[in-house]
């Protein structure tokens, strides 16, 4: 178990590393916009460098010299933002007096300024801020991104609790799913269990029926026998998130379902062969693709019916982004992210399973310990 | 209240038609097209995301679990609805609304440009609403860009107008809501244990709360020591025999949100305490009290500020804010602070809060009330005290 004397080295390491980049990019400081409202596909920068996951928008400047100003919305959340953004200086503010707090507050501090978070930054207080500093900030939306490619010791420390969390959950919603159950009570039993276990958040998505289309959000309906329940759960433990795929049976499977999803474990094995330090993340997607493309299913390997193979988990790190055949980051060692063959197939309908990896020097190393098989129980 | 936004709303998803009939919309949408025929606008443009979606789900009823989706509303004719999701989910997000014309977009920038010269608005004069508060600026600067003939104008003032004053099925929509909440803080009495993490008495409330169809819950709580902090996100700490806990609940149950809190002490209160609580009860009631049609918003805050006397406690329930609009968005206007402007309409609904911290202790006590012409409804019943059994 990491210390907090851990957590605030790990933490400070990762500020000096981008503290180094903004040298190279002529970055005086660097000033981090987040918007509050958190995304699993999108790298909280704020957070990465402060170990603080805001309630409302905050901004956070970095100064080359590692000075840090932590600018948080609400004001009354200054005590936590203290407690968790170790060595910074903490300033609490009213939403609504934030741009001009930041805008002061950066003339303090060496410039010129870099930006990052345009692409979450509500044009009302973009409009508010640049015309206090000006539009023309130097660009420093890659910066943090391109330093946080790979997991540090206490990050994967995190996204490993994540993992065995969400082999909790997906326990759980084998314990309880029964005919005449709501999709909706299920989810909620599912995320009471993980939320006990440590879970702070979650991208849940768990559906439900003879023959599912996609993953969706829960509904109303009520299970029934001989439904397919398709999950994608993603708990976050401590800022980490970690997705585990999987499908439940409420009945005996049929033999075409137990054929169709022995194609998905063949798919994902061949995915984790591919997934090798050195290569690009494409190849992933290409082993995959060539799977159930094999089996007759190769139209079904493309939009609308399947966007990507796996993906990175916000909200430390998002690289190597969408697992797809056209993006090639190169797989490095203590990445981490999922990779699910999740498929539509026309015979038995949307059917899921991955699972969350950190490469090692041999490969992939898998942190999510539910079996992969096709789980059922008699309705 | 502010709180932890999640990475998705994750709770039941769906449209309870028998609730928000389509009718409901149809009004709507025949007053929004009202409102661009009278300021000279060819179409507005209602943006939101899953932060703040109540300005493009007035009129769709649709919900972005997760990023944006913007409603284009003609003078004349039929709205579309472009959802920030993939091809695959267009027939699940047609079934959370009642626009026949739903379409994908992957980068905002590129679907708004081609529906609005679709549409024939690519030389026009179009209303916005939600874009100030919510549009991304990296994406307002591409759409101009794209569009130099479209006149923009900033509308979020009409449309809060229409969306302030709520119908009886946004009425019934947040006593769902509120009933789900009012669940959840009755709950916890249960829950609360000595050698019980606040992690698990929290997930306990949010599944009572889930249960009841809600699409969204949050929480906030301090416990302990906490108490004569701040509120915060459930954290692991254990609780033990005669700890305060102090306990907020956000529920969104068909788009509509209602909140509530109380004060729970483990075991038997103190005098201190009781003294604690009743103060941020007695405030809370004052404002329910005074909150009638026609009163001055700053009426309702000074209420609440002459129950809790003292400066210090007044600026600790302040901080928090006392209370504000609330509807399909968490936080809506009027915000009740001293010197507020304007009135309380009839067909208002409220959230009342007041949330203080003295010296070690703490309290908190809240409701959502729906004020009508005659009479001022709670929704959720305000409590001074909750004493929980410390043991099993």
């Amino acid at each position: 178990m990491l210390t907090l004397l851990d957590v605030k080295t790990d933490v400070q390491r990762r500020v000096e590393r981008v503290t180094e980049r903004m040298t190279q990019d002529g970055i005086a400081t660097l000033l981090l916009y987040n918007s509050g409202q958190h995304n699993m596909l999108r790298m909280d920068q704020v957070f990465y460098l402060t170990d603080y996951r805001p309630l409302g928008p905050t901004v956070l400047l970095v100064a080359r010299d590692g000075t840090r100003v932590l600018v948080t919305s609400p004001r009354w959340d200054i005590e936590r933002a203290q407690g968790n953004a170790h060595e910074c200086r903490v300033v609490g503010v009213d939403a609504d007096g934030l741009a001009a707090s930041v805008a002061r507050l950066a003339r303090e501090l060496p410039q010129p300024l870099g930006l990052a978070g345009r692409g979450v930054m509500p044009l009302g207080f973009a409009d508010e801020l640049f015309a206090e500093l000006g539009s023309d900030l130097i660009d420093g939306e890659t910066l943090v991104p391109s330093v946080g490619t790979t997991r540090t010791p206490v990050e994967l420390e995190r996204i490993e609790r994540a993992a065995l969390i969400a082999d909790v959950g997906f326990q759980r919603l084998r314990e309880v799913a029964q005919v005449g159950m709501r999709e909706y009570e299920l989810a909620a039993e599912v995320e009471a269990a993980m939320q006990s276990e440590g879970s702070e958040d979650n991208f849940g998505l768990i559906g439900a029926g003879a023959h599912n289309v996609a993953i969706r959000a829960p509904t109303d309906r009520r299970l029934e026998r001989g439904d397919v329940i398709v999950g994608e759960i993603t708990p976050c433990y401590r800022g980490y998130l970690a997705q585990l795929c999987r499908t439940f049976v409420l009945g005996k499977p049929t033999d075409l379902q137990r054929q169709k999803f022995d194609l998905l474990i063949a798919a994902e094995q061949r995915g984790f062969e591919a997934a090798m330090p050195g290569r690009p993340s494409s190849d992933i997607a290409r082993a995959i693709n060539e799977v159930i493309a094999n089996a007759g299913y190769a139209e079904y390997c493309r939009q609308p019916y399947m966007r990507t193979r796996g993906h990175g988990l916000g909200l430390g790190g998002v690289v190597p982004y969408d697992v797809t055949e056209d993006t090639s980051p190169v797989i490095q060692e203590q990445m981490s992210f999922v990779i699910h063959p999740n498929q539509y197939i026309p015979e038995t309908g949307y059917l899921m399973v991955g699972d969350t990896v950190v490469i090692e020097s041999d490969g992939p190393r898998r942190l999510t310990q539910t079996p992969i098989e096709l789980f059922w129980r008699e309705a | 209240m502010q709180t932890l936004h999640p990475v998705i709303k994750r709770g039941g998803l769906y449209w309870d038609q028998e609730l928000l009939p389509r009718s409901v919309f149809e009004h709507r949408l025949q007053a929004v097209q009202a409102e661009i025929a009278s300021s000279g606008d060819d179409a507005w443009v209602l943006y939101g995301d899953a932060m703040r979606y109540g300005d493009m789900a007035y009129v769709s009823h649709f919900l972005p679990r997760t990023r944006s989706a913007v409603a284009l509303v003609p003078r004349d004719g039929p709205p579309t609805l472009l959802a920030s999701v993939g091809a695959r989910d267009i027939p699940a997000s047609k079934e959370l609304t009642w626009f026949d014309d739903v379409r994908p977009f992957t980068r905002l920038p590129d679907a708004f440009v081609k529906l609005l010269v679709e549409r024939g608005f690519g030389r026009a004069r179009i209303g916005t609403a939600g874009t100030r508060a919510s549009l991304p600026v990296a994406e307002w600067t591409a759409i101009r860009h794209d569009l130099p003939n479209v006149e923009w104008h900033d509308r979020d003032d009409a449309l809060r107008r229409l969306r302030a004053t709520k119908e009886d099925a946004a009425v019934a929509a947040v006593r769902r809501a509120a009933a789900a909440v009012q669940l959840g803080l009755e709950s916890a009495a249960a829950a609360l244990r000595a050698g019980e993490s606040v992690r698990r008495v929290a997930a306990l409330v949010d599944r009572e709360v889930r249960r009841q169809g809600a699409e969204d819950v949050r929480l906030l709580v301090a416990s302990g020591e906490q108490a004569g902090h701040a509120l915060r996100p459930p954290d692991d700490r254990v609780l033990v025999e005669g700890d305060p806990f102090l306990l907020f609940v956000g529920a969104e149950v068909q788009r509509y949100w209602a909140e509530g809190a109380r004060t729970y002490v483990l075991g038997s209160a103190t005098d201190e305490l009781r003294v604690c609580a009743n103060r941020a009860y007695d405030a809370a009631r004052a404002m329910a009290t005074a909150a009638r049609p026609g009163a001055p918003v700053a009426s309702l805050a000074d209420a609440a500020r002459e129950r809790l006397g003292d400066r210090d406690l007044t600026a600790s329930a302040e901080s928090y804010g006392l209370g504000h609009g609330i509807g399909l968005d968490a936080h809506e206007s009027p915000t009740i602070a001293a010197g507020a402007q304007g009135s309380v309409a009839a067909r208002t609904i409220l959230a009342l809060h007041v949330v203080l911290h003295d010296g070690p202790l703490g309290a908190a006590a809240g409701q959502t009330v729906s004020v009508h012409e005659r009479e001022t409804r709670p929704l959720i019943d305000l409590v001074p005290l909750v004493e929980c059994r410390a043991s099993t």
